[in-house]
């Protein structure tokens, strides 16, 4: 959390993550180029700028896939929270080496002959009709992941709202398509061996299951919640574990999270101000609902962060009866303390 | 007594041991993985063949050709003639088809095959003679169908390894449109071919042809050559390449 913008607030959690990032590149594109350079001895060796532009494409497309396994993995489990929380880093890191890929490849495909380099290559080297050159698949990915990288920053996030930012960043499935497209129908195509389709085979099944559990999972963890007139049931409440949160869905659509403070209950919009993290798989840490994607804070009373932040998040009051809780179907202003529930002394659960 | 983060992890605190475990085993994970489909990648590479462009400078002397391409008729047979970056050789005729002559430039060979990429300045061909030769080598042309893959005489024989394939295609068009001589490698009737498509009066390969660079082609023509020079005369594509 922060109340300025700073290009990159280091701390130890950054550096390690980003010395692990690192490690990636380093160990992706040694293992490429060290082999070639044994398999392919001379007077049989790959050009170096090929083998280079061959090594930063796969490295690319390996932190791609690294990238897209961790949403749904810290889905399924929370150990996973490391991995996300700096994960803009490995994103950024990506673009500039799938932008490095493509200007050793532009350079040394495009370049050295008629007309403007990136213009050669990009349409395919003048090719008149036929297919979409892959090469132009490639260059509409990168466009994607060049506006995700520059707008990684939180201050474009403030900028352009968590709706649109999100939306933005939402791309990146589309990219990853045309990754796939560029791949399939460029460097897999000639290969008298199909290790590019195999490999890729692995990393679209992967990614798949990873997804799927993740969203299975958040279906069967949002209860539907049923209810008469202004509220809505949520619930067993002591069945809550203690400092954590159910999340339930109101039949408006709005997602919320129950949070259990000893005997008090209270409930907050499920989504998070900053990047629409949810809440409700964070826990209670210094009084605060915390996010689990980047630990931003919210009072339990009133949704709003603790001075000297600003950010705020809708509450909902809420009701005990009998051993059910019970949410408004309705938001409370925003800032606004919101009445919370009190649980009897013989209803506490873990 | 624990802190109320000891199994929450928030990237502004201490993180908790278990999730510090599983990022240590995540990362080593990772890096196997990146590791191995690297090497996979490396290792299944495809041959790029045994082309290899000379690093020193040298000259050769033989006799000026420059139909269909330019070219040096040598006692060792023939040399391809082209310009440095992805031209052809340009500005020859001057000289004369059939003039003795010296080149200088830097070789590249591959399977036996030669081209000498000119060296940029004004002495990079030097006319040592003066009595025209006519060409006394001469094939009967036959039909042929050739099995395989249009590509830029000049990569596919050292200048980009590979220089050939899909991924090099938009560097082959560039290097024809620039005058290097489009050529085919392949096999008809069971004999590996390597013959220089003749441009025709155009200079450069029709653009269907262009289309089909790099890509497994069956290509006919009358297979004939010049002064030792594989050439494929009337080419044309069969249907669906």
């Amino acid at each position: 959390m922060s109340v300025e913008f700073r290009l990159v607030q280091w701390n130890t959690h950054k550096k390690v993550y980003d010395l692990a990032v690192t490690a990636l590149v380093l160990v992706s594109i040694g293992s490429i180029v060290g082999v070639g350079l044994a398999a392919f001895p001379p007077p049989g060796e790959v050009s170096p700028p090929i083998l280079l532009m061959r090594a930063l494409g796969a490295t690319a497309v390996i932190m791609l896939h690294v990238i897209l396994a961790i949403g749904p993995l810290a889905r399924l489990t929370t150990l996973a929270a490391p991995l996300l929380y700096n994960r803009r880093h490995l994103g950024v890191a990506f673009f500039l080496i799938a932008l490095l890929h493509a200007l050793v490849a532009t350079g040394f495909y495009g370049g050295f002959g008629h007309g403007v380099w990136l213009v050669n290559v990009v349409t395919g080297g003048y090719r008149t009709g036929g297919e979409v050159p892959f090469e132009l698949l490639g260059f509409l990915a990168l466009l994607i992941f060049f506006a995700m990288a520059a707008t990684s920053h939180d201050f474009w996030l403030s900028f352009l709202g968590p709706r649109v930012w999100k939306w933005l960043h939402m791309l990146v499935y589309a990219g990853y398509a045309l990754v796939v497209g560029h791949v399939m129908l460029g460097a897999a195509a000639e290969r008298a061996t199909p290790v590019w389709p195999a490999l890729l085979g692995v990393g679209i099944t992967g990614l798949t299951t990873l997804h799927l559990a993740a969203g299975l999972r958040s279906l069967r963890e949002h209860q539907a919640a049923e209810g008469e007139s202004n509220w809505a049931d949520a619930g067993e409440a002591a069945s809550i574990p203690d400092d954590r949160a159910r999340i339930v869905r109101l039949p408006s659509g709005d997602s919320v999270a129950v949070f259990r403070q000893g005997d008090r209950l209270t409930a907050m919009s499920n989504v998070c101000a900053h990047q629409g993290g949810p809440i409700g798989e964070g826990k209670i840490v210094d009084g605060c609902a915390t996010c689990p994607w980047h630990g931003y804070q919210y009072r339990p009373e009133d949704g709003c962060s603790p001075p000297p932040y600003t950010e705020k998040l809708p509450t909902y009051s809420v009701r005990v009866r009998g051993s059910r809780v019970e949410i408004s179907t309705t938001p409370n202003e925003l800032g606004t303390p919101s009445a919370a529930g009190i649980l009897d002394g013989d209803d506490h659960g873990e | 007594m624990a802190n109320d983060h000891d199994d929450f992890y928030v990237g502004y605190l201490p993180t908790p041991s278990a999730h510090r475990r599983f990022s240590k085993v995540a990362l080593v994970a990772v890096l196997l993985c990146a590791g191995i489909a690297g090497a996979g990648i490396a290792w299944l590479m495809d041959d790029p063949g045994r082309g290899v462009w000379a690093t020193e400078t040298s000259e050769l002397t033989g006799t000026l050709r420059l139909s269909p391409v330019a070219f040096l008729q040598t006692a060792a047979g023939p040399v391809l003639l082209v310009e440095p970056g992805k031209f052809g050789a340009r500005d020859l005729e001057p000289i004369g088809d059939g003039s003795p002559v010296t080149v200088r430039g830097t070789t590249l060979e591959r399977d036996g095959h030669r081209m000498i990429e000119l060296t940029s300045g004004d002495d990079a061909v030097t006319r040592v003679g003066t009595a025209p030769t006519s060409i006394t080598e001469t094939e009967a042309a036959r039909r042929v169908v050739i099995e395989g893959e249009i590509i830029d005489t000049k990569c596919y024989l050292g200048a980009m390894k590979p220089g050939e394939g899909r991924t090099h295609a938009a560097c082959a068009r560039l290097c024809i449109r620039g005058g290097i001589p489009a050529g085919v490698v392949g096999t008809a009737d069971g004999r590996q071919i390597w013959a220089i498509i003749d441009p025709g009066e155009d200079g450069v390969i029709s653009e269907t042809m262009l289309n089909a660079v790099g890509k497994p082609v069956h290509i006919e023509g009358e297979l004939t050559s010049r002064a030792g020079l594989a050439i494929l005369r009337d080419a044309r594509l069969h249907a669906g390449d």
